[in-house]
Order: structure tokens, then C-alpha cells, then sequence
């Protein structure tokens, strides 16, 4: 058996932690490109447009994200895909972003007084120019708390892919508790970690909140 | 996958789910009631002027939304036999979810107080009513008005966070799904039916918010 001193947890830990955080970017940059996608269907004239961007958001916000990933995890092989829990992880998580996000920003867009498109059209801008320059800068703007906020939740929600075998923080942890059956230091240091990458954004949040309440 | 989608499994399995869609519901529900009280508690510690009062309920309120339910959950759950608490691992699961909810209750209630202007404040002072009679009278029959549709949006994410139990081998509706996923490899019927019954209780929940608001008239409120 091997022996585990404390800075052996701390340094196997903080290791893992790198992939924590390369997977919370990659979700993150994924699911905002997939999200304007989304929120583009979703703020669209259209009716089916609307209705099947409703319905995207609709399943990724009412059904368990833990649900989502074994869905990609063991339903895309069944489609001939080959997954691996890395694969299986971003794809995950980036649909599940990529919802929130969508639904974040289209808050800040219906926010917009509707003269502000008005005014685009009558400066002879089009539809994708009137969004480009007009729209989503503002709609970005005035939403960046909420999108901080989820930015949190979506650090804290990679610890589920520890559970389809991705090697995180969590999944690391697991093993290291299985080997030293120190539950409380090795659960406590994770806590730890997790808290030093989010509490600085949950402040960063409630700061901007703050600044557009005012 | 899809050309033998198997209906007639997800039809064998159906009391299966039923056991878990129930399972979901008393415990989340459950859940939520231990959350609403963990939440009054640190609600009030939080809006207390002592510092004593005040310091530890926010650094509990800090922690627990500063990290995942699912290390807060594996905490408990191998840590609590080592202090010598055996416990079923339904009441762990509900334990963490109440306690890890509960965080977030607290901010809403707190949102809820703060949100009733200064001058209702000053103007139950001025005509010499004490603070249980302020907050009895003027603040809470408000605050009560603007916290119920965020309360209902905190439900939503509890019923989702209730999937995590699965992983402590809780007998709720994700485990229903993993079962049949595993026991015939039949990942697409699992997943699929308990998809449908999840957005069940999310539409469910989500018109209740949506009624309630209409109801209270704080509509367009944010849910």
C-alpha cells in the first residue's frame, strides 16, 4: 500500500484541478458559441423558430445535468459514435451552457427598449447588422452578472463528469479517499479548491449586480 | 438505436419509473422543506446586526454556493460514518440537499427583505412599532409576495439536484433510468423516459411559478 502524505493529496489534487479548470474554458467558450446559435433561433420572428429554440432550452434547463451526460455518454455509441469520457464531458457540458447562456442573453435582449431597433432599422442597418452593433453588445452588457453567475455554476457542474470518468478534481478525490479513507481532509481540500476558483467570481457578480442596480 | 427504439421495455419497466418518480417527488419535497427551514434560520443569523450572528452564517452561505453539491454530498457521505453517524442513504441525500439549498433559500429570503424600500422601514418606526411588529406587519406580508416565484425556481433546481442521490444508490428516478440503461443496455429507452418525467415536473413546477406570480401580481418577475 501506498503511503499519502498530506502534500501528496494536496499536490495530486491540485493537479487534477487543471483539468477542472481546462474543462469548465472549453464548456464555457463552447457553449457561448453554441448559445448565440440558440439565441439567435430564439429571438428569430419566426414562430417554429422560437418554438424549437424554446424547446432546446426547455430540455437542457428542466432535466438533470447528470441525466444529459450519461444520455451523450452511453446513448452516442449507440449511434455508431465513438465517446470517450473527455468527449463525452465537453459535448455535455457545452449543450448544457450553451442553453443557460442562450436564455441569459435573451433576458438582456428583451430588456432592450424597442426603439433601439427602430433606430437601427432607420439608419439602413439589416437584421444581422442591427444584432452585430446594435443589439448584442448592449444585450451582453447588461447581462454580464447573470453570465458570470452561470459561469460558477458551470465550474461547479463539471464535477458530474467525474461520474461518466472524466478525471477531474472530484473523480481524483475519489481515488485518493478510497486510498487513505481521510473523507473530511480529502473532501475538505476539494471544497477548498472549488471555493479559491469560484468565490472570487461570485464576488465579481454580486459587484456587478450591485454597479447596474445603482 | 433509434430504428428498434423498444417502447414495449420502457412499458415493462413503467412500474419501475413510477416507484422512482414518486421517490423523486416525496424527497425533494422533503428536501425543500428542510431547505425553507435551514434558510429562515440563516436568513435571520445573516440579517442580524452582531457580528457573531452575522459572520458565520455568511461564510456558510459563501462555501456551500462556492462549491459543488456533489463534494458536499460525498463529504457526508463517507464522512459521517467516520463520526459515527450511520445513516440510511436517503436521509444523507436529503440532509445535503436541504443543507446545500438551504444557501441559497437564505439569498432569496434576503433578496425578498432588502427589496421592501427604506421608507416602509422608516415609516413603521415612525408610528412606534416595534421590530417584531415591523417585521410581522409591514416587511415579511411583502417580502413573502416577491420570494414565492424564485422559491419555486429553487424547487426546479432541487427536483434536478435530487439525480445526484443516484449516485449513493437512492432508488429516485435517475436510478430507474440507469437500471433499465444497464440491465437490458438500453441506454436511449432509460435516459429517454426519465428525460420525459423530469420535463414533466419542470413544466409543473415552472406553471406554478408562472400562476403564482400572476396570482401575487408580481408578474414578470424573474423565475
Amino acid at each position: 500500500m501506498i503511503e499519502f502524505t498530506f502534500w501528496d493529496i494536496v499536490r495530486n489534487l491540485l493537479l487534477a484541478a487543471r483539468w477542472t479548470v481546462l474543462l469548465s474554458l472549453a464548456a464555457f467558450v463552447g457553449g457561448a458559441l453554441v448559445g448565440l446559435v440558440v439565441l439567435f433561433f430564439r429571438i428569430a420572428k419566426n414562430k417554429w423558430s422560437k418554438r424549437v429554440a424554446s424547446g432546446y432550452i426547455a430540455l437542457f434547463q428542466g432535466t438533470p445535468l447528470l441525466m444529459q451526460l450519461f444520455m451523450m455518454f452511453f446513448g452516442l455509441p449507440m449511434l455508431g459514435l465513438r465517446i470517450e469520457p473527455w468527449t463525452a464531458a465537453v459535448l455535455g457540458l457545452t449543450f448544457f451552457a450553451s442553453a443557460y447562456l442562450a436564455e441569459i442573453w435573451r433576458s438582456g435582449v428583451d430588456a432592450l427598449p424597442r426603439g433601439q431597433w427602430d433606430a437601427g432599422a432607420s439608419l439602413g442597418l439589416h437584421y444581422l447588422q442591427e444584432l452585430r452593433l446594435i443589439i448584442l453588445p448592449q444585450a451582453f452588457a447588461i447581462t454580464r452578472a447573470p453570465t458570470v453567475g452561470f459561469l460558477v455554476q458551470l465550474i461547479k457542474s463539471t464535477a458530474l463528469t467525474s461520474i461518466i470518468g472524466f478525471e477531474e478534481l472530484v473523480r481524483t478525490s475519489n481515488a485518493i479517499n478510497n486510498a487513505t479513507f481521510e473523507p473530511f481532509k480529502v473532501y475538505g481540500l476539494v471544497a477548498l479548491i472549488f471555493f479559491v476558483m469560484c468565490f472570487p467570481l461570485t464576488q465579481y457578480a454580486r459587484r456587478l449586480e450591485r454597479a447596474a442596480a445603482r | 438505436m433509434l430504428e428498434n427504439f423498444s417502447f414495449r421495455t420502457i412499458a415493462e419497466y413503467l412500474p419501475l419509473f413510477g416507484q422512482g418518480l414518486v421517490t423523486t417527488v416525496w424527497l425533494s419535497a422533503l428536501s425543500f422543506i428542510g431547505a425553507l427551514v435551514v434558510g429562515i434560520v440563516l436568513c435571520a443569523a445573516n440579517l442580524q446586526r452582531a457580528w457573531m450572528f452575522r459572520a458565520p452564517a455568511k461564510a456558510y452561505i459563501d462555501a456551500v454556493r462556492a462549491t459543488p453539491l456533489l463534494a458536499q454530498l460525498y463529504f457526508l457521505y463517507f464522512g459521517l460514518p467516520r463520526l459515527g453517524f450511520v445513516l440510511p442513504e436517503l436521509v444523507v441525500g436529503i440532509l445535503a440537499l436541504s443543507l446545500n439549498s438551504g444557501a441559497y433559500v437564505a439569498e432569496i429570503i434576503r433578496a425578498g427583505i432588502l427589496s421592501i424600500p427604506r421608507g416602509q422601514v422608516e415609516a413603521s418606526v415612525a408610528s412606534g412599532m416595534t421590530y417584531a411588529q415591523r417585521m410581522r406587519l409591514v416587511i415579511l406580508p411583502q417580502a413573502f409576495k416577491v420570494t414565492i416565484p424564485p422559491l419555486l425556481g429553487q424547487a426546479i433546481v432541487l427536483v434536478k439536484d435530487s439525480a445526484l442521490l443516484s449516485l449513493i444508490s437512492v432508488a429516485e428516478l435517475t436510478r430507474a433510468g440507469q437500471l433499465l440503461a444497464s440491465d437490458r443496455f438500453m441506454p436511449a429507452e432509460g435516459f429517454i423516459t426519465i428525460a420525459a418525467f423530469y420535463l414533466l415536473l419542470y413544466y409543473g413546477l415552472k406553471g406554478l411559478a408562472v400562476l403564482s406570480s400572476r396570482w401575487l401580481g408580481t408578474a414578470g418577475a424573474r423565475i
